[in-house]
């Protein structure tokens, strides 16, 4: 299976609807953990779901992911992996100043023969994702940072560069054409 | 657009006049309602008065800054139906937004240009409509 896990904050909104404006709908799942107050995580959904053709969903405790589908982490919990295919949520300690914080996602992942996992942070404040793209990296998966200079607030893809982790640093536009490749299986 | 659409308005917070007119100027030739704030307090006020709409928020401003202002909209919970992007000259936030970030949903840098704030400023305020109309 494939899965991708996308690390997101102020100024990913709009960024992240660029990414996936007309993505196909493709064998793989992506996990998004944006940083938004509880009142906008539905709407923050409806807007993905009406510009790409996967289907969008917020993630609920115990449900098993399955390829064509884009989750969003609620507002309130960590969202984590059993397995690589179950999610869990967890009313942990806010981690970097939030919760859910994709730290908890990326690190929760873990190697299987059959699995290849993305790890993308794009703009924001703080360091979260950085440590979760460290693990994604090696797991042997392919890591992304948003180029800073095209980030609101270049803090979070600086500090998952700084891990010396990062397989690549594209623009959202780059993003959204290695995704595409990745869900395509190329 | 319905200039006396509630949802439709855009409230500047901002210590320096010069700033607070070129981004009315901006919205309201594309007919989006505006009122200015000059402080942290003077938002907090129009908050309490029944504003909705999105907040275009400076973060340095005497007395009360941008960071202090979203703390106290968050402690007054005065977070509703409102959608707050900060505007600021700074072009890196310090880390007092650690622990903010949920509740701005974007950061603009001054100076910028008219269409790209406008293109922003359109998409918050969709926000704003879904999260009203939900």
């Amino acid at each position: 299976m494939r899965i991708a896990v996308i690390a997101s904050s102020t100024g990913g909104p709009l960024i992240i609807e660029e990414i996936f404006s007309d993505f196909p709908a493709l064998f793989f799942t992506i996990i998004i953990i944006q940083h938004l107050p509880a009142s906008f995580i539905e709407t923050f959904r409806k807007h993905l779901s009406l510009v790409t053709r996967m289907n969008v969903l917020i993630g609920s405790e115990g449900h098993q992911i399955s390829e064509k589908e884009i989750i969003i982490a609620p507002a309130g919990s960590h969202l984590t992996l059993e397995k690589n295919r179950i999610i869990h949520l967890i009313d942990g300690e806010k981690q970097h100043g939030v919760r859910p914080a994709a730290d908890y996602t990326m690190v929760s992942l873990k190697h299987r023969v059959d699995d290849r996992l993305v790890g993308v942070v794009l703009t924001g404040m703080g360091q979260d994702g950085a440590a979760g793209i460290a693990h994604i990296n090696d797991l042997n998966g392919f890591t992304i940072a948003q180029d800073p200079h095209t980030a609101p607030i270049r803090s979070m893809p600086q500090s998952a560069i700084e891990t010396g982790k990062v397989t690549e640093i594209l623009s959202p536009k780059g993003i959204r054409e290695a995704l595409i490749r990745f869900g395509s299986g190329l | 657009m319905s200039t006396g659409d509630m949802r439709m308005r855009v409230m500047i917070v901002d210590d320096d006049a010069h700033v607070r007119l070129a981004v009315k100027t901006v919205l309201e030739e594309e007919g989006l309602t505006v009122c200015m704030a000059e402080s942290g307090a003077a938002c907090l006020d129009h908050l309490k008065n029944g504003f909705s709409g999105l907040i275009l928020l400076d973060i340095m401003m005497p007395g009360m800054d941008g960071w202090d202002t979203i703390e106290r909209i968050i402690e007054e919970d005065l977070f509703h139906n409102i959608v707050i992007t900060m505007l600021t000259a700074k072009d890196t936030p310090d880390n007092r937004m650690i622990g903010l970030q949920e509740w701005v949903i974007d950061y603009i840098t001054k100076p910028f240009e008219p269409a790209d704030l406008l293109k922003k400023v359109e998409f918050f305020l969709s926000y704003l409509h879904d999260e009203t109309a939900s």
